[in-house]
């Protein structure tokens, strides 16, 4: 729907009984039924809910199903519209075309707080992806989202608790539920599936990384089987253009960051080392890659190495993906936090470079390392400018192409896919275990180190991205003694854990509905479920003693997204007003059956969450903005009370209008 | 995986098919085919020709229907749910271990066999009339409802509120150690909700059968109760709206209408 952020759009849909086939199309959209002929020039207030269908998300049908009813009950002309992933990621990522939606953010681990930098500032309002897609615009809150990127320990602290603060007061979404995640794993081939068991835990037990520490059971076969619900790799395998997809989906195997988040620390991954320079008003990282890295399309014949170019194309390429083709710059649609950190880019040689980062602080900075390095080679060639076939304006082949040979340099390599799986094979060359000889591979003896150092240093980071005031120490390079043995002692170890190769050569992931997911686990198709799955798991899980179910808490909470450009939501107070019609207690208790905890803030699962918006246990209700009711029954007459307050009326028929 | 449900369902069918051709067309009938079927699907191959487009249509642009749907589709959902009056709620209220194992098998294997054995039924019959008839009907039952799925994008009751409405499918398959759920959300795409063309194709078996009674007076009792039984069990296993019914019967008329005038 093209040119809808106006008010009268939003009077569109009223329901015109039975009269579908008489409905006039709309162009170019998909159809709405015309009201048509309203009474007496005044139309009734309605709002359109978009969320995911009960076989993608189990769980944000049931809100949006609470939000809906309670709309209705105060005379509000309320629309529910399911759609598939691909719908919600153009409507809602891609054109903002929405009212409010009902869904997840994509963090897996607890976030710094400066991913509300690109979520929440005004200068991402009109980007594509999870930038600010709300078009929300606070000129306190871009104060401190700048603050607490520049600031270090108190002051930062400061600046997050009053972001926080500011944030709950706007309402630019509604944050509801922080979901406890069940994983229903099998044994009966691999083992070790908590990460739990294996300090320091991070992610879930099928966060991709994690996997690659099973164990298997001996005489199973190497192949690790996945269901999900989520089939966005079957079709689409760009990891830089937007999709309403968690993060740490198996790309991340696909693609390697310079370092990985592990724990609270972070691995120097491509980066044989890291050595940090700050001087005050300069932030620096001189990095310095590992020997002999490949890409999957290396051959013999045609030798693709991964080079200190590609990981500076790589930043180039993510802040314009049309290398300077287009007027303004076309940046990437996911990644714009940690890229706009990086100012400028020196490549010094083949294994070496250096990041120059905007006035910011090491915890915060470091965030930038963990964006997939590209082959430059491949995405060179995509700096076309496209009209968008689904995007307004101008965009690059770069974000529009589907990837489908997805050639990174990870531990694994994109094999196949059709319509409903996809498979991955071990890539032997990498770096994780070529080194070793584990697995010879080709060229396992060419990554002798170029200067001879004779041993490797590691950047031993200190990790604590929770209290900062260490963020300001200078020209601090520790370094460690390699551990393990290794082949060659000119090669750099892999990092630990991850040294040893994984016991599968092959991933197969499929694509199933939420409830099928389980039945493929059940049934011993899959090995284990990737994605939300529906709580009564719990019964096939107790039916088998062959099935496991591990907990695990993604930071992905579900929440009500407003469109802040539209009518009334670029209200605050009848934002404000909305999120009192959602009883969030009630919610964990009954549609999560108890699996999550209800909130107020986005960062409400990390130590920076603001005393102010912690949950208040006791009375069970948001310290805000509390549901306007009890035990999940809205009080009509005090809610429709609430909005005559704010300036609405009601029509004989109890309708509400503005 | 699907290849085995689609072998287990094709054996089911099967074994149905050869007891209804030894007991319903009866052993002269079929001894006539040795010499008989040649010719008569000779005679009737410009029907079966635009059977197998439309089914040969229908997978192919199945993917990219989907696309243009959501173009230039209407999503109706909310319309559906607001009319359904709660007909699938009381149909689910009867909820139990016996009607949901019946259901389910009548819904993925009932429905086959009741496609497949009148194609075999009327093939047997010396008058080709009621089987150019069947495979115009069949025809015109998946092109208008394809194209119906195009301009209607709509999604069942299980996936519109899951507390208010049961996937007893996935109940089924889970108990009974089989993934049907797996085969029906691949072969039938989660929002081809608008018309039911389960009710729709059912309807116009049930019409055909009650049309060639004198021929095969027994299947017009069987194919009533297995159409009533498929048309409930959609509703049961929480997969259509009332409403998709009433438009699946409307389909079935249509169709049935049709082919009784252009084959005559």
């Amino acid at each position: 729907m093209t040119n809808s952020d106006t008010a009268s759009s939003l009077s569109r849909r009223a329901v015109l009984a039975g009269a579908a086939a008489s409905a006039a199309a709309t162009a170019g959209c998909v159809g709405r039924l015309q009201r048509i002929g309203t009474e007496s020039g005044r139309s009734q207030l309605s709002l359109e809910i978009t969320a995911l269908p009960v076989d993608t998300d189990p769980y944000g049908i049931q809100i949006a199903q609470q939000l809906r009813a309670n709309l209705e009950a105060v005379g509000v002309d309320v629309r529910l519209s399911l759609v598939p992933t691909t719908q919600f990621t153009e409507q809602v990522l891609l054109n903002h075309d929405y009212d409010i939606y009902v869904g997840q953010v994509p963090f897996v681990l607890p976030p710094d707080p400066d991913a509300l930098y690109p979520l929440f500032g005004s200068r991402y309002a009109s980007d594509p992806g999870w930038q600010n897609p709300f078009g929300f615009a606070s000129d306190t809150c871009d104060d401190l989202l700048g603050s607490q990127r520049r600031d270090a320990g108190g002051e930062r602290r400061q600046a997050v608790t009053a972001l926080q603060e500011e944030l709950a007061r706007y309402q630019p979404i509604s944050p509801l539920v922080f979901p406890e995640r069940l994983t229903g794993v099998r044994t009966d081939r691999f083992t070790g599936w908590d990460p739990d068991d294996r300090a320091p835990a991070r992610g879930g037990p099928t966060r991709p990384h994690n996997l690659l520490l099973l164990d298997r059971v001996d005489g199973a076969p190497p192949t690790l089987r996945l269901a999900t619900a989520d089939d966005r790799l079957t079709g689409n395998r760009n990891p830089i253009s937007a999709a309403y997809q968690p993060e740490g989906s198996l790309l991340d195997l696909v693609y390697d960051p310079i370092a990985l988040d592990h724990g609270t620390e972070q691995l120097p991954w491509l980066a044989r080392d890291l050595t940090w320079v700050d001087s005050g008003d300069l932030l620096e990282v001189e990095i310095r890659l590992r020997d002999g890295l490949r890409w999957h399309d290396d051959s013999p014949d045609q030798p693709r190495r991964l080079s200190a170019f590609d990981v500076g194309f790589t930043y180039e390429f993510l802040q314009d993906t049309s290398l300077g083709a287009a007027s303004e710059p076309i940046p990437t649609e996911r990644f714009r936090g940690p890229v706009s950190l990086v100012d400028e880019v020196t490549v010094e040689n083949a294994s070496r470079l250096r990041l120059t980062f905007t006035e910011t602080t090491r915890p915060v900075a470091r965030r930038a390392l963990t964006v997939p390095i590209l082959p430059s080679h491949i995405w060179d060639d995509r700096t076309r400018l496209v009209d968008g076939p689904n995007r307004a304006g101008r965009t690059t082949v770069a974000l529009t192409a589907a990837n489908s040979s997805a050639i990174g340099s990870g531990p694994f390599r994109f094999e196949t896919s059709d319509d409903s799986s996809i498979e991955l094979i071990r890539f032997e060359p990498h770096f994780l275990w070529a080194a070793r000889g584990s697995t010879p591979g080709p060229g396992a003896n060419e990554t002798a180190s170029e200067d001879g150092s004779p041993f490797s240093i590691f950047d031993a980071f200190d990790g604590d991205t929770d209290d900062d005031s260490d963020a300001a120490v200078a020209n601090e390079t520790a370094t460690r003694p390699a551990a393990g043995a290794t082949a060659s002692a000119d090669v750099a170890p892999p990092p630990e854990p991850y040294g040893t190769a994984p016991p599968f050569t092959t991933i197969t992931l499929e694509t199933v509905s939420t409830t099928s997911v389980v039945g493929l686990v059940a049934s011993g198709n899959a090995d284990a479920t990737l994605g939300p799955i529906r709580p009564r798991v719990k019964t096939a899980a107790d039916n088998s003693s062959e099935i496991e179910l591990v907990e695990s808490r993604p930071n992905a909470f579900y929440h009500l997204g407003f469109n802040t450009r539209r009518e009334p939501l670029r209200h605050p107070e009848f934002r404000r007003f909305l999120a009192r019609l959602v009883d969030k207690s009630m919610l964990v208790e009954e549609s999560f059956d108890g699996y999550g905890s209800p909130a107020a803030s986005p960062l409400a699962e990390t130590d920076w969450i603001a005393d102010s918006l912690r949950w208040d246990a006791e009375t069970e209700a948001d310290p805000l903005f509390p549901f306007l009711g009890s035990d999940g029954e809205l009080s009509v007459d005090e809610a429709r009370e609430r909005l005559r307050e704010l300036g609405y009326r009601y029509t004989s028929n109890n309708e509400l209008v503005s | 995986m699907l290849r085995t449900i689609f072998l287990e369902v094709t054996a089911v069918v099967a074994t149905l098919c050869l007891f209804g051709a030894v007991t319903l067309v009866g052993p002269g009938r079929l001894a006539a085919l040795r010499t008989e079927l040649r010719p008569r699907l000779r005679d009737s191959a410009p029907y079966l020709a635009v059977l197998i487009v439309v089914l040969v249509l229908n997978s192919v642009i199945r993917d990219s229907a989907q696309q243009l749907s959501w173009r230039i589709g209407f999503e109706i959902t909310y319309l559906l749910a607001a009319y359904d009056a709660g007909v699938v709620a009381a149909i689910q209220s009867i909820r139990s271990q016996a009607a949901t194992t019946y259901f389910s098998s009548i819904y993925v294997y009932g429905y086959v066999f009741l496609l497949v054995f009148p194609i075999l039924a009327y093939v047997s019959l010396s008058d080709r009339k009621p089987f150019q008839r069947l495979v115009v009907a069949y025809s015109l039952n998946y092109f208008l409802g394809l194209t119906l799925y195009i301009l209607f994008i709509a999604y069942g009751p299980r996936n519109w509120d899951p507390v208010l409405y049961q996937n007893f499918l996935y109940d089924w398959a889970a108990t009974s150690g089989t993934s049907n759920e797996y085969l029906t959300s691949e072969v039938n795409s989660r929002t081809n909700v608008f018309p039911s063309l389960h009710t729709s194709l059912s309807t116009t078996v049930a019409l055909f059968a009650y049309k060639t009674r004198e021929s095969y007076p027994v299947w017009l009792a069987i194919a009533a109760v297995l159409a009533a039984s498929i048309i409930v069990s959609t509703m049961y296993l929480g997969i259509h709206w009332a409403v998709d019914i009433l438009f699946g019967f409307l389909l079935a008329g249509l169709s049935v209408y049709v082919a009784d005038r252009y084959v005559d």
